[in-house]
């Protein structure tokens, strides 16, 4: 068996014992190993064979070249083309550009994408951002059905003034909860009959404003829910309890959107997305509606969700996601080969 | 760096090619030896040697004090790596027959005693056990047991520290003895133990 200089049972001296051959060592460090060895065989033996060993490489001859290397004429400096030196950079540039360039038009709206899936996930914004309009469309299409449907009563029977404390507190409360929508739609309309009057003199405006926002549902909208977003009709099947008290201009303006009432399964959906400032439960977190950010304008106003709608079809449609991805990987590619340069130029040194 | 050296290298900064080949005559031996020890082939070790004092003087201007050598060798040493590399054809046994030729025997004119009772074929084994070594390990034996480098201008011309030279030595000293005793025919009588 090969003794390896007794590598393995003082491997922490062989180190020492290597430098002390070679006189590498401090005072101590001498002593140290001149006190093993006079109690050690074997490292005494390890540095026998380490001397000899030594010896051996130090006998080894000189080698002569077969020439010389005087450099006879100025190497010529590396000096690559003008393209060549900075087209790397340059290259990196271009694609840093087209990927932010992508990355803000995504941002700011002024690409479109293309492709079923986007459209898709647009559409999931968009219906997302609608929520807000949803509920002050339901709620004002619901005002607007409660203002005819209380005109209609009127005509049929006598108002249940009693009603309207308990409808009242109801509605009081319905900011939090939609189960208060639930409440018999009969009482509801029965507790606009007194109001009624003051609720008819809002429901044409607001019927107005209903209509338009409901023709503004047929245009096309994948983007920037913010600004004319796409309006759903609202599909309750029973009137939701308005209290007579509420504002209806100031409802539409309100920038909390969470405070409005929905009443049917799919507002109740809707009013938790609202509720959900933050965008957690949004489908585009970063496209997620800030309800306090929502600023629809007055009634009368309504009627140019469709003509923004309509300007925001010029975008610019591009398979964005597909140019995201191909620009970053190009914008990688270039970073990597940059600075592979720059480690072998420096490694040539 | 010697006294002298100073003014050359100066002169080399300024473009001064006569000034740069009498660095080159100064140490083109121990650039060469170093290269031809590392990679066991001389014609590949002739082509770094050229490389490295291409480089060297291209990059004069990097020089910035202390050991000369030292720093002719770090270059000749990475230049040797890169060659390693490139070929790819280490192996334990292999050895180039220039390194045997007896046209190629020691430079120096009057040999040391150690150097004549070296026959050939031990010769051959040493070199062969050198070139078993890793890299990093084969550089620091040659530059300080084959070339006498110290351990300071080791420790300049491989960029790793002290410590890791000292490591390097030991393990290398240690390989290169095991190298031989397998082969202990060829040991003369006092180095078998």
């Amino acid at each position: 068996m090969i003794d390896l200089m007794g590598i393995g049972r003082h491997n922490g001296l062989q180190i020492l014992l290597s430098s002390y051959v070679d006189g590498q060592v401090s005072s101590a460090e001498a002593a140290r190993v001149e006190s093993h060895l006079s109690g050690c065989e074997e490292c005494q033996r390890d540095l026998d064979n380490m001397r000899a060993t030594v010896g051996l490489l130090r006998a080894m001859p000189d080698l002569q070249p077969s020439r010389s290397f005087y450099l006879t004429a100025e190497p010529e400096p590396v000096r690559r083309s003008w393209a060549v030196q900075w087209g790397g950079a340059l290259a990196t540039t271009a694609a840093a550009a087209v990927f932010i360039t992508l990355i803000a038009g995504d941002m700011t709206g002024l690409f479109e994408q293309t492709g079923l899936d986007v459209r898709n996930e647009a559409a999931s914004d968009a219906f997302t951002a609608v929520q807000p309009e949803m509920a002050v469309a339901s709620d004002t299409s619901a005002t607007s059905a409660m203002a005819a449907s209380a005109l209609a009563e009127l005509e049929t029977e006598s108002a249940a003034a009693p009603q309207v404390d308990s409808v009242s507190a109801q509605d009081e409360g319905s900011d939090d909860s939609a189960s208060d929508a639930e409440a018999p739609a009969p009482a509801g309309v029965a507790a606009m009959a007194a109001p009624a009057p003051a609720v008819a003199t809002l429901a044409e405006p607001v019927e107005e404003s209903a209509a338009e926002m409901r023709a503004a549902t047929e245009s096309e909208r994948q983007d920037e829910p913010m600004e004319g977003a796409e309006l759903m009709p609202y599909a309750g099947s029973e009137a939701p309890v308005v209290d007579p008290s509420i504002d209806v201009e100031k409802a539409l303006s309100k920038a909390s959107i969470d405070s409005l009432e929905i009443s049917d399964t799919s507002a109740d959906t809707s009013a938790a997305v609202v509720a959900s400032s933050d965008g957690d439960d949004v489908p585009a977190s970063e496209d997620a509606i800030e309800p306090q950010q929502l600023d629809l304008p007055p009634t009368a106003e309504i009627a140019t969700v469709a003509e923004v709608a309509d300007e925001d079809s010029t975008a610019i449609t591009l398979p964005l996601r597909q140019l995201q991805i191909a620009a970053g990987a190009m914008l990688a590619a270039f970073v990597a080969a940059t600075l592979g340069m720059l480690v072998r130029r420096r490694r040539n040194l | 760096m010697q006294p002298d050296e100073s003014e050359l290298v100066e002169r080399s900064k300024g473009r001064d090619l006569s000034a740069f080949n009498q660095i080159v005559e100064r140490y083109q031996s121990h650039v060469f030896n170093l290269s031809a020890r590392i990679l066991g082939d001389r014609a590949a070790a002739e082509d770094v040697a050229q490389e490295t004092f291409i480089s060297a003087f291209r990059a004069t201007d990097g020089f910035r004090g202390g050991s000369l050598r030292g720093w002719l060798l770090r270059i000749a040493s990475n230049r040797s790596y890169d060659s390693i590399r490139s070929t790819k054809r280490r192996s334990e046994n292999s050895l180039d027959e220039s390194l045997e030729n007896p046209s190629f025997q020691p430079a120096s004119k009057d040999p040391s005693p150690e150097q004549m009772a070296l026959r050939g074929e031990l010769r051959d084994e040493i070199q062969a056990a050198v070139l078993s070594l890793p890299p990093d390990q084969r550089a620091v034996v040659v530059m300080i047991d084959v070339q006498g480098l110290s351990y300071d201008e080791a420790s300049e011309a491989t960029g790793a520290s002290l410590g890791t030279v000292k490591s390097r030595l030991s393990r290398a000293r240690a390989a290169v003895r095991g190298y031989l005793l397998d082969r202990s025919e060829l040991l003369p009588d006092q180095f078998r133990q």
